[in-house]
C-alpha cells in the first residue's frame, strides 16, 4: 500500500512538473517573433505594393536570386496520391473531376480531403492536421485568414518549389497574386477564381417602378451611391419596397472600397472617414427601410427575393451559379421569381472573398501538384473550360474575355444574361494591394457588431459607436488601438 | 349508519381528489409532451420536404420526399464526400458503446471503492474528484491536443474511448446513489461468507446498483454519441471511413453555399434514428422496471 | 467458523482494496485530463498573442478583474466583455436552473407516486428525455428557424410579418406588423436560452431524481400510504429527506453545467457575431482561445477558466457542505453500528443472508 501511495504521488508530481516545464518552457525562445513579425510584414510589403502593379510582382524585386533555381521542380514525386485539403468540396471536388478527366494518367491519384467544416474551423484544423502524420500536398486558404498561413514557413512552401516562376502567373488577376504573396515577397498561394460582384435586381419590378427595361438602363439608376440612395428613396416612398437586400450585402461592397487598410504599418487600427460615411449611410438605409432588416445566410434572406418586398441583392460571382444564393432567392427552378433577375455593375466595383491554393512543405507529389496548380491557375484553356463547366469566374482575364466575346455563357437564373460580361470589367478593376491585414476577419466583425448596435439605436451616437468598436477591436492581439 | 355514509362520502371525496389530480397531471404532461415533441417533429417533417418548400415555410404535415433527400445526400458530391450514414453510425456506435461500458463500469467501481472501504486517502480522493468536476472543459483542449501529438494518438479512437474510464460526475452520482440506497451490511455479510472483494463487487453490488447503472449508461451513451467537440479535436484528418455521425452532421449543417435544406434535415434525421432506437430499447429501465434495486431486505 | 470470520474482520485490513478500486480512475485521469488541465491552467499566467507563450505572472487576472485605466481600450474591452458574459452566465443559469429543478422534481414525484396510477406513464417518461437526444447544433438551428428575428421565422410568420402587399391590403392594414426580434433583444434571447436549456435538460434531471426516488425503499412509501399520509406529507417526510444525496448531486451537476453552459449561447445567432446578451464565460474562454489562430489569447482564456473554476468550487463546496454534514455523520454512525451488530451476531454464532 505504501508503494501504491508513493506511485500515486509520483504520478501527480510528474504530471505537474512536466506541465510546468512544457507550457512555460518557451522562455528561452521568447515569443517576441510575433509582434515583430507583423510589423516586418507591413514594412516589407508596403514598398512593393506602392510600385504600380505594371506586371512587376513584388517577388521579382525582393527575390531575384531565386529565379534561376525556381524553374525546376524541387519536390520529388514519391507519394501515392495528391491530397488537396479543404473544408468544402464545392470547388475542389469539381476541380479534381475536371483535372483527372483531362489527365487520365492521374485518374485516382488526386484526392480531396475534408478538414474542418467551416473556413474558420479549417483555419485551426490545418495546423493540427499537419502535426499528425497524414499526407498533405495542397490546401485551400480563404482571403480573411490567408496571412496566418502564408506568412508562416512552417505551414506553407513557396510555389517556386514546384518549378513555377512568378512570370507564370502573369496571366492571373494581379490582385490574386499580391494576396498570395507573403511578407517577404515570396509567392505562396495561387487562386483559381476572381470574385467581382454587382447589383442583381428584379427585372419586372425595375420595369414597372422605374421604367428600366435593360441592365444598361437600370445601371443609370444605380451608378453611384448618391444615385442609388435617390432611387432607394423613390421605390420606398412610392412602392414601399427596399432597394438593397441586407446591411451585410451593402457592407461587402463598402468594405471593399475602403481607401486604407484596417491597420497601418505599425499595426495601429485605422479609423478614417470611411467609418463615419458608412455608419451614416447604414443608419439612413436602416431607418428609412431602404434596406431590409433580414440577415445574410438565413431563410429570410432568400424569402425577400420572392415576395416583391425588395428590388435586388448585392451578389458576387459565386452567388450566381446553379443551386447558389441567387437560385435560393428565386425559389429554385420553377420558383416564383425564377429568371426574373438581371445583373448590373451597381454603384461601385467590389469583390467578395476568394480562395487560394497553397503548397504544404510536406508535399510529396511535386509533379502532380505542379500540374494541378498549373491547370487551374495558369493554363488559359483549361481555366476557360472550368469557367463554363462550373459557371465560375476564373482567375484568368484572357479566358474570361474569350468567353465574353464568344457570348457562349447564358445564365438561366438571370433570364439568359451573361453575368461574365458585366463582371469582366469590374474584375479588371479589383485592387486590394495593401488593403489586407492579418486582423481583417476580427476587425470586420468588431466593426459590424458596432454598426448593428448603432443602427438599432443601442448606442446613442456615432462617437459611442466608435468607442464600442475600439474596445472590441482592441481585444485582437497585436493590434494597437488608440 | 351515518358513520357509514360519512365513510362513503370520504371515500368518494378521496376518489374525486385523485381523479382531479390525475386529470391535472395529465393536462400538464400532454402539454409538456407537445413542447418536447413539436420541434423534433418539425425536424422530421422537414426531412421529408424539398429545399424550396422548406425555406420560409413550416409545416406539421410530412411531405413525400424523404427518399429524394436521402438520394441527394448519396449522390450530390457536396454531401457524399463526407456523408455516409452507415459508416458514421458504425463509428459512433463503436465510440459511444465502448465509452458507455467503460464509464459505467469504472465509475461504479471507483464509487464502490470510495464508499465501501475506509482508507486514508478516501476523503482526499473524493474531494479531488469533486474539484475536477468543476473544471471548465472548453479550456483543456490545447493541453489535450499537445498530449495527443506527443503520444502520437491523433486520428485514433483511443483518446476518445479510454478517457471515459475517468468520469468524475458519474463517479459522484454513483457515490451519492450508494450512500442513499446501498446497504453496506450486505458486503460485511458476503465477506463473512468468504466471497472475495471483486466477486462481491461483480456479483452482489453491480446487480444492486442496476438503476444507477442503467440511467448513467443511457446518459453516457447519448452524451458520447453527440460529443462533437472532442471528436473534432481528435479526428483531424477527416477521413470519411473514420468520421462519426455528429461530425458528418456538423459538416452538413456547415455548408452555407449551395446547401440543400431538405438534405440537411434528412442528415439530421438519419443521425438521430440510432440514438432514438437505442434510447427506446434501454428506456424500459427508465420506465420503472428497475424500481428499488437490491435495497429490499 | 464464527471465530474465523471474526478473526478476518479484525485482522484483515480492506483499505488496500479501496486503492485498487479507485486506481484505474486516477491513472486515466492523470494522463488524459489532469496533465492537459494543468497545462491549461499554467497558461493563465502566460502572455497572449503567441502559440508559445512566456510567463508573465498575474497580469491576465489584473486585466480581467481590475477596473481598466482610462483610454486603455484593450483592457476595457477584455474587462467589460468578461463581466458582461459573467452577468449573462448568472442570469441565464438562475433562469434555467430554478424552473428546471422545480419541474423535474415535480415530475419525478408524480411518476414515482404509487397512488397515481396513470396509463401511459412510461410513454411520458420516455418523451420527456427526447430533446436531449438531438445535438446542440441542430437544436440551435431549429430554434433559430422558429424564433428568429427574420420576418419569415415561424413565430413572425404566424404574426403576419411576412404578408405580401396584397394580403396586407386585404387585411385592411397599412403595413405588416414589425417582426419580433427575439434573438437580438436582450431579454428575448436570454429567456429563449433559458427555455432551450430547460427543454433540453429537464428530462435528464427528472430521470436522475427518479432513480434516486426509486432507490428509496418502497416499503417506506407503502407504510406511509397505509398510515394515511397524503402526497404532500409523503413528499416532505419521506421522499425529500431520503433524496438528499441525489439532490446534492443534481444541484451540483446542474450548477456546474449551468456555469459552464456553452453550446446554445455560442450558436444561437445568425451571421458571424456572437450574441453578447447571452454569451457565457465558457464562450469567453472559447473565443479568446480560438478567434485568432496566429495570435491566440491563451492567457485570458486560461485566466477566465481559473476564475470560473474558483467560482464553481466555492459554490460547489457551499452546496455540498450545507447538505453533507449531518448525513455523512449519520451514515458513519450507522455503519459502525452495523459492524458492531454483525460482530455481535457473528459472536452469537452463525450468520447468513
Amino acid at each position: 500500500m505504501n508503494k501504491l501511495k508513493k506511485s500515486l504521488a509520483l504520478i501527480a508530481t510528474l504530471a505537474i512538473a512536466s506541465t510546468a516545464f512544457v507550457a512555460c518552457g518557451g522562455d528561452s525562445t521568447p515569443a517576441n517573433d510575433t509582434p515583430a513579425d507583423t510589423s516586418k510584414a507591413a514594412d516589407e510589403t508596403k514598398p512593393a505594393e506602392e510600385t504600380p502593379a505594371d506586371e512587376t510582382k513584388p517577388a521579382d524585386e525582393t527575390k531575384p536570386a531565386d529565379d534561376t533555381a525556381s524553374a525546376e521542380n524541387k519536390i520529388a514525386e514519391t507519394g501515392d496520391k495528391l491530397s488537396v485539403l479543404c473544408w468544402t468540396g464545392d470547388d475542389v471536388e469539381k476541380m479534381i473531376e475536371n483535372f483527372t478527366a483531362a489527365n487520365p494518367d492521374y485518374a485516382g491519384k488526386v484526392e480531396y480531403v475534408n478538414v474542418g467544416s467551416k473556413g474558420q474551423e479549417a483555419r485551426e484544423q490545418y495546423a493540427n492536421y499537419f502535426a499528425g502524420g497524414e499526407d498533405a500536398d495542397l490546401f485551400v486558404l480563404e482571403a480573411d485568414w490567408i496571412l496566418d498561413y502564408i506568412n508562416n514557413d512552417e505551414y506553407t512552401a513557396p510555389l517556386t518549389d514546384l518549378g513555377f516562376t512568378t512570370d507564370d502567373f502573369k496571366g492571373c488577376y494581379d490582385y490574386t497574386v499580391s494576396i498570395g504573396t507573403d511578407k517577404n515577397g515570396v509567392l505562396k498561394a495561387a487562386s483559381w477564381q476572381a470574385t467581382p460582384g454587382g447589383y442583381v435586381y428584379r427585372t419586372d419590378l425595375a420595369e414597372e417602378y422605374l421604367g428600366a427595361k435593360t441592365p444598361d438602363e437600370m445601371q443609370k439608376f444605380v451608378d453611384s451611391w448618391d444615385k442609388f440612395t435617390e432611387t432607394a428613396k423613390k421605390v420606398k416612398d412610392e412602392h414601399n419596397i427596399a432597394m438593397a437586400d441586407t446591411l451585410g450585402g451593402m457592407w461587402q461592397v463598402w468594405q471593399y472600397n475602403r481607401a486604407n487598410a484596417w491597420a497601418d504599418k505599425d499595426n495601429k487600427l485605422v479609423i478614417d472617414d470611411f467609418c463615419k460615411t458608412y455608419a451614416d449611410l447604414a443608419k439612413e438605409y436602416w431607418d428609412n427601410g431602404y434596406v431590409t432588416k433580414e440577415d445574410q445566410w438565413t431563410d429570410g434572406w432568400y424569402q425577400i427575393g420572392q415576395d416583391d418586398s425588395t428590388m435586388g441583392y448585392f451578389f458576387c460571382t459565386w452567388c450566381l451559379g446553379k443551386g447558389s444564393m441567387l437560385s435560393n432567392a428565386e425559389g429554385g427552378e420553377g420558383g416564383k421569381t425564377f429568371g426574373k433577375y438581371n445583373i448590373t455593375a451597381g454603384p461601385s466595383g467590389w469583390a467578395w472573398g476568394g480562395s487560394w491554393l497553397a503548397l504544404s512543405p510536406k508535399c510529396d507529389n511535386g509533379q502532380i501538384a505542379h500540374d494541378f496548380v498549373k491547370y487551374f491557375t495558369v493554363d488559359e484553356n483549361t481555366a476557360k473550360d472550368y469557367a463554363l463547366f462550373k459557371s465560375e469566374f476564373v482567375n484568368n482575364p484572357n479566358a474570361m474575355k474569350a468567353i465574353v466575346d464568344e457570348g457562349s455563357n447564358k445564365n438561366d437564373l438571370l433570364g439568359g444574361q451573361d453575368q461574365f460580361s458585366v463582371l469582366y470589367e469590374a474584375a479588371g478593376n479589383i485592387d486590394m494591394d495593401g488593403k489586407i491585414t492579418a486582423f481583417d476577419s476580427q476587425i470586420k466583425d468588431a466593426f459590424n457588431g458596432a454598426i448593428t448596435k448603432y443602427v438599432k439605436g443601442e448606442v446613442a451616437s456615432y462617437d459611442d459607436m466608435i468607442t464600442e468598436f475600439k474596445k472590441e477591436a482592441a481585444k485582437i492581439e497585436g493590434l494597437t488601438v488608440e | 349508519m351515518s358513520k357509514k355514509v360519512t365513510y362513503a362520502d370520504d371515500k368518494g371525496g378521496y376518489q374525486t381528489h385523485v381523479i382531479i389530480k390525475s386529470a391535472l397531471i395529465y393536462v400538464v404532461l400532454i402539454l409538456l409532451t407537445l413542447i418536447c415533441l413539436v420541434p423534433i417533429w418539425i425536424l422530421v417533417v422537414n426531412a421529408t420536404r424539398l429545399h424550396n418548400d422548406i425555406i420560409g415555410n413550416v409545416s406539421l404535415i410530412p411531405g413525400t420526399h424523404l427518399f429524394d433527400n436521402i438520394r441527394t445526400l448519396k449522390e450530390n458530391s457536396l454531401y457524399n464526400v463526407f456523408f455516409s450514414p452507415l459508416v458514421g453510425m458504425k463509428n459512433s456506435l463503436i465510440i459511444a458503446g465502448c465509452c458507455c461500458a467503460l464509464t459505467v463500469f469504472f465509475s461504479g467501481m471507483t464509487a464502490y471503492g470510495l464508499v465501501v472501504y475506509d482508507f486514508k486517502l478516501a476523503g482526499p480522493a473524493f474531494v479531488f474528484i469533486l474539484a475536477v468536476m468543476m473544471v471548465p472543459t472548453q479550456v483543456t483542449a490545447v493541453g489535450f491536443m499537445k498530449l495527443l501529438i506527443n503520444m502520437n494518438l491523433l486520428d485514433s479512437y483511443i483518446p476518445l474511448i479510454i478517457p471515459s474510464i475517468a468520469a468524475p460526475a458519474i463517479v459522484f452520482f454513483m457515490r451519492q446513489y450508494m450512500l442513499s440506497s446501498f446497504p453496506l451490511d450486505i458486503i460485511e455479510a458476503a465477506r463473512i461468507d468468504g466471497s472475495n472483494e471483486f466477486r462481491t463487487f461483480l456479483t452482489i453490488s453491480i446487480p444492486m446498483m442496476k438503476p444507477a447503472f442503467a440511467v448513467q449508461a443511457i446518459f453516457a451513451f447519448i452524451q458520447k454519441w453527440n460529443d462533437y467537440y472532442n471528436q473534432s479535436i481528435v479526428l483531424v484528418s477527416g477521413k470519411k471511413a473514420q468520421l462519426t455521425m455528429p461530425m458528418m452532421v456538423q459538416k452538413v449543417i456547415a455548408i452555407d453555399r449551395n446547401a440543400d435544406y431538405g438534405a440537411n434535415y434528412a442528415a439530421i434525421f438519419l443521425s438521430i434514428i440510432p440514438v432514438v432506437v437505442i434510447y427506446i430499447v434501454l428506456s424500459r429501465f427508465i420506465i420503472g422496471g428497475v424500481a428499488a434495486g437490491g435495497v429490499k431486505e | 467458523m464464527a471465530t474465523a470470520a471474526q478473526r478476518r474482520i479484525k485482522s484483515v485490513s480492506y483499505a488496500k482494496y479501496g486503492y485498487i478500486f479507485i486506481l484505474p480512475f486516477f491513472i486515466v485521469y492523470f494522463i488524459f485530463a489532469l496533465w492537459p488541465l494543468l497545462q491549461t491552467f499554467v497558461l493563465a499566467f502566460c502572455e497572449n498573442g503567441t502559440r508559445e507563450p512566456a510567463f508573465i505572472g498575474l497580469d491576465n487576472f489584473k486585466t480581467i478583474l481590475a477596473t481598466p485605466p482610462e483610454n486603455d481600450f484593450k483592457a476595457m474591452g477584455i474587462h467589460e466583455t468578461f463581466w458582461r458574459y459573467f452577468k449573462n452566465t448568472l442570469i441565464i443559469w438562475v433562469g434555467n436552473f430554478i424552473p428546471q429543478i422545480a419541474l423535474s422534481l415535480l415530475l419525478a414525484v408524480w411518476f414515482t407516486d404509487l397512488r397515481v396510477k396513470m396509463p401511459g406513464k412510461g410513454f411520458f417518461k420516455v418523451v420527456m428525455y427526447m430533446p436531449n437526444i438531438i445535438t446542440a447544433a441542430s437544436v440551435a438551428g431549429l430554434f433559430l428557424a422558429l424564433f428568429g428575428d427574420s420576418s419569415y421565422s415561424v413565430i413572425n410568420t404566424l404574426r403576419g410579418c411576412a404578408m405580401t402587399k396584397e394580403e396586407i391590403a386585404a387585411a385592411g392594414l397599412t403595413a405588416a406588423p414589425e417582426p419580433w426580434k427575439v434573438i437580438t433583444s436582450v431579454w428575448g434571447s436570454r429567456v429563449l436560452v433559458m427555455f432551450i436549456q430547460v427543454w433540453m435538460w429537464f428530462g435528464n434531471t427528472m430521470i436522475m431524481l427518479m432513480s434516486g426516488i426509486q432507490g428509496i425503499n418502497e416499503s417506506l412509501f407503502e407504510a406511509a400510504e397505509i398510515d394515511g399520509a397524503n402526497s404532500t406529507q409523503t413528499f416532505w417526510r419521506i421522499t425529500f429527506p431520503l433524496l438528499k444525496t441525489i439532490m446534492v448531486y443534481t444541484l451540483l451537476t446542474s450548477m456546474i453545467g449551468g456555469l459552464q453552459m456553452f453550446d446554445i449561447p455560442f450558436m444561437l445567432h445568425t451571421g458571424n457575431i456572437i450574441n453578447e446578451n447571452i454569451a457565457t464565460i465558457a464562450v469567453f474562454v472559447y473565443q479568446m482561445f480560438h478567434s485568432n489562430f496566429a495570435k491566440p489569447s491563451f492567457g485570458y482564456s486560461g485566466a477566465a477558466s481559473v476564475i470560473l473554476f474558483v467560482i464553481t468550487s466555492i459554490l460547489g463546496a457551499l452546496v455540498f457542505y450545507v447538505q453533507r454534514d449531518k448525513d455523512a455523520i449519520a451514515k458513519k454512525k450507522q455503519r459502525k453500528a452495523a459492524i458492531k451488530a454483525a460482530k455481535a451476531k457473528a459472536k452469537g454464532g452463525g450468520f447468513s443472508i
